[in-house]
């Protein structure tokens, strides 16, 4: 390609330029041409920025209220219009809460059992070879999510009845390769050396150093990876170890495990992302900090909300580096600092704290 | 090598859901909707900056969608069929002739795209402000190409004209760009 000849108008419009611009590939390709067409640089950097400003134009947002207004809206309009079908339709509510309350029923016997491994998790485990090999299980049996701690230094917090199996040595002995069933939040500690891999049902994570969840159940007919931070590659297990996407932040692959298809999508921003989006660009470290900022700061980073005592806390102040930690570490540090009793049920943390002690706290 | 792998092409995943839907399953249809409707009323608020109208489209968007379900053909973009009609509707919802939108100037970032200085950010505030005095049509495709990440390939089918005046488009709508920066 000659690309002497090109003006600003042509490299917004070549779209290896701008998978280059907005998402980082073809990075190599592209420095050549700077460095081959040292005149054809202000061209670049203008294209560059008429690309970044058009891919961030602001947003009319639909508000989330307004979305579910108008999806009652349209379910009005899915069912039949007539009062009779209506009755009839409601009569048949009584049938599915019937199964409903059965398949509760029966799902609950089932639960009683001990939990027995899921089969493609036990698959993977076997066909991996790892007989001999010191590995550790760990099952999320509790209501709220758990953080792992791994031994190479990379956290994990398993959902409820997720359950992950990795190797027991440092990753300086051994190879960083994981199996998760189940939902999972990963902050995996940066070692080119070796490589993090997670295998959840069909889909091959290959980690370079992100935070990043994935949801893989047994049941499921999708495998998802949602990037937070950094980058990652996916590939599929049965269709061997070619890349099929490389992720960065805020996008998403979703696997289909009935055609083993992976479609990458872009997070849209307004809607449910905001969980751990930002939570790069907020500071962890606090010196001398007045609990409620602290608070609001883990609130907005997370969009988690916490529930606290503001009257009591109030001339608290907080010394701590949480940068690295995992939010669910960082409330119970920050529990175990106040002395507060700390529950956490999805987006809801709740202390109950007695005030704080003139030795941690002084105002 | 090159960037082929398009975010709003190539998505099975979006034909399963898409075949899901047309089987009368609600959950995949509360999929689609969930999934775009917050950057459908984007595009259309654009188009006619009319907020009632806009949602008064959408909603008989996708309840014709349900309705007719069982005889709508096969997509693999579920994003550039919803846009494509969301964009006929209004247009013959809204007789007038849509205006340009004057953005409002905070911006919501997409995603990472480093921008870091204060000369950046001074920049990238300036250029949008000269994009949303282009001609409308030039917003528009810029907005499709840049901000929902159609290919040319889709923009053609959503505007309804060929490839080449989508480029010409675009072409055009830089060269204004650049009369007015600096």
């Amino acid at each position: 390609m000659d690309y002497s000849v090109y003006d600003t108008a042509d490299f917004v419009c070549d779209d290896s330029f701008v998978a280059w611009v907005k998402e980082g590939r073809d990075e190599a390709h592209w420095k050549e041409v700077i460095a081959r067409y040292p005149a054809q640089r202000e061209a670049m950097l203008q294209a560059r920025a008429i690309i970044l400003a058009a891919a961030q134009l602001p947003a009319f947002q639909l508000k989330e209220k307004e979305q579910q207004l108008m999806w009652e809206n349209i379910q009005g309009t899915m069912e039949p219009a007539e009062k009779t079908v209506v009755k009839l339709s409601r009569n048949y509510y009584w049938y599915w809460a019937a199964a409903l309350l059965c398949i509760v029923a029966g799902a609950t016997i089932w639960w009683m059992r001990p939990a027995p491994a899921p089969a493609m998790y036990s698959r993977l485990l076997q066909e991996a070879k790892l007989e001999g090999k010191k590995r550790i299980e760990e099952i999320n049996e509790e209501k709220h999510p758990r953080t792992i701690s791994l031994p190479d230094g990379s956290s994990v917090v398993l959902q409820p009845g997720a359950r992950i199996s990795f190797p027991a040595c440092p990753d300086h002995k051994c190879s960083r390769e994981v199996y998760l069933s189940g939902a999972a939040f990963f902050e995996v500690s940066r070692n080119t050396m070796q490589p993090f891999i997670v295998y959840a049902n069909e889909m091959v994570i290959n980690v370079l150093g992100t935070s990043f969840n994935v949801k893989a159940y047994e049941q499921d007919s999708l495998v998802e990876v949602h990037v937070r931070t950094g980058k990652i590659a996916v590939s599929v297990k049965p269709l061997g170890n070619k890349v099929v996407a490389n992720l960065s932040a805020n996008q998403q692959a979703v696997l289909t495990r009935s055609t083993l298809a992976v479609a990458v999508l872009q997070t849209i921003p307004q809607v449910n992302t905001r969980k751990m989006d930002e939570a790069v660009v907020y500071s962890f470290e606090f010196s001398d900090t007045p609990v409620d900022s602290v608070m609001t700061t883990i609130e907005n980073a997370y969009g988690v909300h916490i529930n606290y005592d503001q009257a009591l806390l109030a001339d608290c102040r907080l010394t701590a580096s949480l940068t690295d930690e995992p939010l669910i570490e960082k409330i119970r540090l920050i529990c175990k600092a106040l002395e507060a009793g700390c529950i956490i049920e999805g987006d809801e943390i709740t202390l109950t704290a007695k005030g704080c002690r003139p030795n941690v706290i002084e105002n | 090598m090159a960037g082929s792998e398009n975010i709003n092409q190539v998505t099975i995943a979006d034909h399963e859901l898409w075949t899901a839907f047309k089987q009368g399953n609600v959950q995949a249809f509360s999929e689609m909707y969930r999934l775009h409707a917050g950057t459908l009323y984007n595009y259309g608020y654009h188009l006619v900056p009319d907020a009632a109208l806009v949602k008064d489209a959408m909603q008989d968007l996708f309840a014709d969608l349900w309705r007719t379900r069982n005889n709508l053909s096969d997509t693999n973009s579920i994003k550039y069929y919803l846009f494509r009609s969301l964009r006929r509707r209004l247009y013959r919802l809204a007789d007038i002739k849509p205006v340009p939108v004057i953005s409002p100037l905070q911006t919501e970032s997409i995603e990472d795209l480093k921008i870091r200085t204060e000369e950046d950010l001074l920049q990238l505030q300036r250029l949008q402000y000269l994009m949303s005095q282009l001609p409308e049509r030039h917003q528009e495709v810029i907005r499709l190409r840049f901000y929902d990440n159609f290919s040319w390939e889709e923009i053609a089918g959503i505007l309804q004209i060929n490839e080449q005046s989508v480029r010409n488009l675009v072409q055009r709508a830089i060269v204004k760009l650049r009369e007015n920066w600096k």
